[in-house]
C-alpha cells in the first residue's frame, strides 16, 4: 500500500487550514504527525481518511483517489479513530466497536480481538454513556482494529490523549503490531515521548504548512522542534538511557 | 426506589380511573314516546320549554337544560355513534354551524335509524323557524314563537354595543349585525355600534374609536368588568341572563329583561 | 437477534392482543355501567376502525419518531419537531376557510388539506435544512421550529377569518382523535404504506445504529450519511404524515414509543424497530382503552388528551430510572 499527498490544500470557507501539503508513505510506517495547536493536524487527517474533501490537490491511496471512493471501499481500506468520539444512542461498548465491521460483515473474532487488544474485553458489557474518556478513547481505537483490514491505513488523531501510561504503552504495542503487518499508520500525537518511541517518520505542520519531514530521528530534535513550537527544549537521558525532549 | 416511584404512579392512575369512572353515573330515560338527543344547547333548551324535556335520552356536554346524568353522546363537532345507537333515538337534533353536518350522521339517518333535522340558530328568524317546527316535529299543541316588546317612549342611547365579559385589560367578544343578540336590539329600535356582521374581537382601542353610547356586557354568570373596558368614558350596563348565550326560544325571555335594563338605565 | 429480545417482543405483542380485545370488548351501557362483551355487529364497526387506526397511527407515529431521533441526533425529536402538524393543521384551516367563502366543498376535503399541508411543510423544511448537498441535521430542527411558528401564524390569521362555529371544529382536530367510521379500503392502503414504512426501517437498522456515531466516525465506518439521511427522512415523514391524515395530530406517542422500547429492550435498532412500533400502537390503544372507561360526563376525553398524561407520566419515569439521561 502506499499513500501520496500531492499538493493537499483545505478550506474552510476563506480561511485555509493546510496548503499545499505534498507527501509519500508506504505500508509498514507508523508516522507521527505533529504540530502546535491549529497548525492543521486533525485537517491533514481527516483529509487522509476521506473525510474531507480538499480544495486542491489529491490524496491517492494505490493510485486511487480517496475522495472519489464509494464509502464501502474506503472503509474497507482506511479506518478512522477520532479524538473524542460520539455515541448518540444508549449502546455498549461492544456494539460501539461492532459498528467498525459496518461495511465488511459481522465477525465475532474480530470484535473479539481488538477489545482484547485494548483491554476491555472484561468491561464490553458496560454502557459507552457511563465509560470514562479513557475507555470511551480505547474503544474508538478498539472499533478502528476492527475494521482495518490489514495492509490498510490507519488514522489516529490524538490516540493517546485520554489514556494513562499502561495503556499508552499498550496503544504504543498496538501500532507498531499492526504496522509490522503492513499497514500505514499516521497518529497526530502532542507528546514527544511517543513519537520518539513509536514513530518512524514524522511529519511537522506549523500554520497550515508540512515544515519538516522525515525519518524521526532527525526530525525529533531539540532545534529543530524548539523552533516549530517557540519553546527551548534539549535532550534528557532517564535511568534505563532512554532520550527525552524536555524543556529545560 | 425507582421501582417504587413507578408502583406509586401505577396505584395512582389506577385509583383515578376507579374514582372517574364512577364519578358520573348515567341515568337511562325510559319514555314511550320519542326518544330524542340533541346535540345543541340551544335546541335542548327549546325543547324543555315546549315541555317535551322528559323525552331529551342523549345530549351533548354544554346541554344544561337537562339532567346532567343525561348521556353525553358529543357534541357540534364530533359524535359517539355507538352510544347515539345505543340510546335508539327517534329523533336526532343538531344545530348547522359554519361546517357541514357530520356525514355518518347524515348516512345513519339515510339508512332509518332515526331522523335528523337541522337548524341554524345565528339569528332570531332561524330561532323561532327552529321552535315552530320542533312544535310541529313532536307534535305539541303551542303558539310560534313570538317576541312581544312593549312601547315605553323612553329613547334608547344612540348606538349599542353588545359584547361578553374580558379579562383584565381585554375586551370580550363583541356581537355585531346578523346575530340574534343584534336581532333584539333591532326590536327594541336600538342601533348596533358594529357594522359587521358575526363575532367580533375589538381592541380597547377599536372600542373607544367606536364610541359607543353604551356598552352592554353580557354573561350567563357573575363577572368582573375588566380593566380595560373601565378604562374606557363610556358608560356600561352589566346584563346577567342564564339564558342569554344560548340561542334558544327563551331569547324571548331575555329580549324583556334586556329592554328593562337598557332602558332603567 | 437475542432470544431474550424475541421474548420481549412476542410479550409486546401479547399485551397489544390484550389491549385490543379489550378495546373490542369494553362496552359503556347507557345508564353508564361498564361491562365486558363482545359488542353486537351493529357496533362492531365503532370498535374495530379505532382498533385499526390505532395500530396504525400508533405504530407509524412510534417508529417516525425513532427514526428522527436517529436522523436528527436529538432524544427529543419527534414528529412534530418538523413542523409537520402545524402543517397539516394549516392545510385544514385553510380548506375550511375556502369551503366557508366559496360554500362549496374542496375536493377531498379536510384530509386532503391535512395532506397537503403536511407535504409542503416537509419539502419546505427538507429544502431548508441542506447544506453541501445533504442534510443538516442541527438546521433542520431550528427550521422545523421555525416553519412550525409559521404554519401557527397562519392557523391563527385563518382562525381570526373563520366564524366561531369553524373555529370550535378545528380546535377539535387539534386534540386528534381516532377515526370510528373509515372505508377498510382507505385503512388498508394506510396501513400498507405504513408496514412498509416500518419494514424499510427496519431493515435498514445496521445502518440507523452507525449512524449514531458522529459524521466523521459514521462515515469512515462506510456509512453514506447523505443518502441515509434523505431515506430516513422520507420514510419517517411519510410514516407521521399518515398518522395525522388518519388521526389529527396526537401528542407525545412519537417521543414517547421510542424511548420505551428501548428502555425495554438495549438492541440495535433492527430489533428497536419493531419494539418501537408495538409500543407506540400499544401506547395509543391503551390511551384509547382508557378513554372508554372514563366519562367525567363530559363524553369521552379527546385522545390527545389520555396520550399527553400518559405521556407525560411515562417520560417521568423514564427520566427517573435513567438519572436525567434518556
Amino acid at each position: 500500500m502506499r499513500l501520496k499527498l500531492s499538493g493537499v490544500t483545505v478550506r474552510y470557507g476563506v480561511r485555509t487550514a493546510i496548503r499545499s501539503i505534498d507527501a509519500g508513505i508506504e505500508g509498514g510506517k507508523i508516522v507521527a504527525v505533529l504540530g502546535p495547536n491549529a497548525s492543521g493536524k486533525t485537517t491533514l487527517l481527516r483529509t487522509i481518511a476521506g473525510l474531507q474533501v480538499p480544495a486542491a490537490g489529491l490524496v491517492e491511496l494505490d493510485g486511487a483517489n480517496v475522495s472519489k471512493m464509494k464509502p464501502h471501499d474506503l472503509a474497507s481500506k482506511v479506518a478512522w479513530v477520532p479524538r473524542v468520539g460520539e455515541v448518540s444512542s444508549s449502546f455498549t461498548i461492544r456494539k460501539v466497536v461492532e459498528l467498525g465491521r459496518y461495511a465488511l460483515g459481522p465477525s465475532r473474532q474480530r470484535v473479539e480481538d481488538a477489545l482484547a487488544k485494548v483491554g476491555l474485553l472484561s468491561r464490553s458489557d458496560s454502557l459507552w454513556f457511563e465509560a470514562s474518556a479513557g475507555m470511551r478513547q480505547r474503544a474508538g481505537i478498539a472499533r478502528a482494529l476492527a475494521q482495518r483490514t490489514p495492509g490498510g491505513v490507519l488514522v489516529l488523531d490524538e490516540p493517546t490523549s485520554a489514556l494513562d501510561l499502561r495503556h499508552i504503552r499498550m496503544v504504543g504495542d498496538v501500532l507498531r503490531q499492526c504496522a509490522s503487518e503492513g499497514d500505514i499508520v499516521i497518529a497526530a500525537v502532542h507528546t514527544m515521548a511517543f513519537a520518539l518511541d513509536v514513530a518512524d517518520e514524522v511529519i511537522v505542520l506549523r500554520d497550515g504548512q508540512l515544515v519538516l519531514a522525515g525519518d524521526s530521528s532527525a526530525v525529533l530534535t531539540p532545534s529543530s522542534l524548539g523552533d516549530v513550537f517557540g519553546v527551548d527544549l534539549a535532550w534528557a537521558t532517564d535511568d534505563a538511557g532512554n532520550r527525552h525532549l524536555v524543556q529545560p | 426506589m425507582k421501582h417504587r416511584i413507578e408502583l406509586f404512579l401505577c396505584v395512582l392512575i389506577g385509583l383515578l380511573l376507579y374514582g372517574l369512572n364512577g364519578c358520573t353515573q348515567s341515568v337511562p330515560v325510559e319514555t314511550s314516546g320519542e326518544r330524542i338527543v340533541s346535540l345543541s344547547p340551544g335546541i335542548t333548551a327549546t325543547i324543555v320549554d315546549i315541555g317535551q324535556g322528559k323525552n331529551v335520552v342523549g345530549r351533548s356536554a354544554f346541554c344544561t337544560a337537562v339532567d346532567a346524568r343525561i348521556p353525553v353522546v358529543g357534541d357540534l363537532y364530533s359524535v359517539d355513534y355507538e352510544r347515539l345507537l345505543r340510546l335508539r333515538p327517534t329523533k336526532v337534533f343538531v344545530q348547522k354551524t359554519a361546517g357541514e353536518i357530520d356525514s355518518h350522521l347524515l348516512k345513519l339517518a339515510e339508512e332509518g335509524d332515526f331522523s335528523l333535522h337541522a337548524w341554524k340558530c345565528d339569528r332570531v328568524g332561524e330561532i323561532a323557524a327552529m321552535h315552530d317546527e320542533l312544535l310541529q316535529l313532536l307534535s305539541v299543541k303551542g303558539a310560534p314563537m313570538r317576541i312581544t316588546l312593549q312601547e315605553t317612549g323612553i329613547p334608547l342611547p344612540e348606538t349599542i354595543l353588545i359584547m361578553t365579559p374580558g379579562s383584565d385589560g381585554k375586551a370580550g367578544l363583541c356581537f355585531g349585525r346578523q346575530t340574534y343578540l343584534d336581532d333584539l336590539l333591532d326590536m327594541m329600535g336600538g342601533i348596533n355600534a358594529i357594522k359587521s356582521s358575526g363575532w367580533i374581537s375589538l381592541s380597547i382601542e377599536d372600542i373607544a374609536r367606536l364610541s359607543p353610547s353604551v356598552i352592554v356586557v353580557i354573561s350567563d354568570t357573575q363577572f368582573a368588568l375588566s380593566k380595560g373596558i373601565l378604562s374606557l368614558d363610556i358608560p356600561i350596563i352589566s346584563f346577567i341572563h342564564p339564558d342569554v348565550l344560548i340561542p334558544s326560544s327563551r331569547i324571548t325571555e331575555v329580549a324583556i329583561a334586556l329592554q328593562h335594563k337598557i332602558r332603567a338605565q | 437477534m437475542k432470544t431474550k429480545n424475541i421474548v420481549l417482543l412476542i410479550l409486546l405483542a401479547l399485551l397489544l392482543i390484550a389491549a385490543a380485545v379489550f378495546r373490542l370488548m369494553i362496552t359503556r351501557d347507557v345508564d353508564g355501567t361498564l361491562s365486558l362483551a363482545m359488542p353486537e355487529d351493529t357496533f362492531l364497526m365503532y370498535r374495530l376502525v379505532p382498533l385499526v387506526s390505532a395500530l396504525i397511527v400508533g405504530s407509524a407515529l412510534g417508529v417516525s419518531g425513532m427514526g428522527l431521533q436517529v436522523l436528527l441526533r436529538n432524544p427529543l425529536a419527534s414528529p412534530w419537531i418538523l413542523g409537520l402538524s402545524s402543517g397539516a393543521g394549516l392545510g385544514v384551516m385553510a380548506t375550511m376557510y375556502f369551503e366557508h367563502v366559496t360554500g362549496n366543498g374542496v375536493f377531498g376535503g379536510q384530509t386532503l388539506g391535512a395532506m397537503a399541508g403536511a407535504l409542503l411543510t416537509l419539502l419546505l423544511v427538507f429544502g431548508l435544512s441542506r447544506r453541501r448537498g445533504g442534510i443538516d441535521p442541527m438546521t433542520m430542527v431550528l427550521v422545523g421550529v421555525v416553519v412550525s411558528v409559521l404554519c401557527g401564524a397562519g392557523i391563527m390569521v385563518f382562525q381570526h377569518l373563520v366564524p366561531m362555529g369553524l373555529r370550535g371544529s378545528f380546535t377539535t382536530w387539534l386534540m386528534g382523535s381516532l377515526p370510528e367510521v373509515e372505508s377498510w379500503g382507505r385503512l388498508g392502503i394506510l396501513g400498507a404504506i405504513v408496514l412498509i414504512g416500518i419494514s424499510l426501517i427496519a431493515w435498514w437498522g445496521p445502518t440507523l445504529d452507525a449512524a449514531c456515531l458522529s459524521d466523521d466516525e459514521a462515515k469512515s465506518v462506510g456509512v453514506d450519511l447523505p443518502k441515509v439521511r434523505r431515506r430516513l427522512f422520507v420514510t419517517s415523514s411519510l410514516l407521521a404524515a399518515i398518522g395525522v391524515i388518519l388521526a389529527g395530530p396526537i401528542a407525545f406517542v412519537g417521543l414517547i414509543a421510542p424511548h420505551g422500547a428501548r428502555l425495554i429492550m438495549r438492541s440495535s435498532h433492527r430489533t428497536l424497530s419493531i419494539g418501537t412500533a408495538l409500543v407506540g400502537a400499544l401506547l395509543l390503544l391503551a390511551a384509547d382503552d382508557i378513554r372508554q372507561v372514563i366519562d367525567l360526563g363530559t363524553g369521552r376525553l379527546p385522545i390527545g388528551i389520555v396520550t399527553s398524561i400518559i405521556g407525560g407520566l411515562v417520560f417521568l419515569v423514564l427520566l427517573l430510572r435513567g438519572k436525567g439521561r434518556i
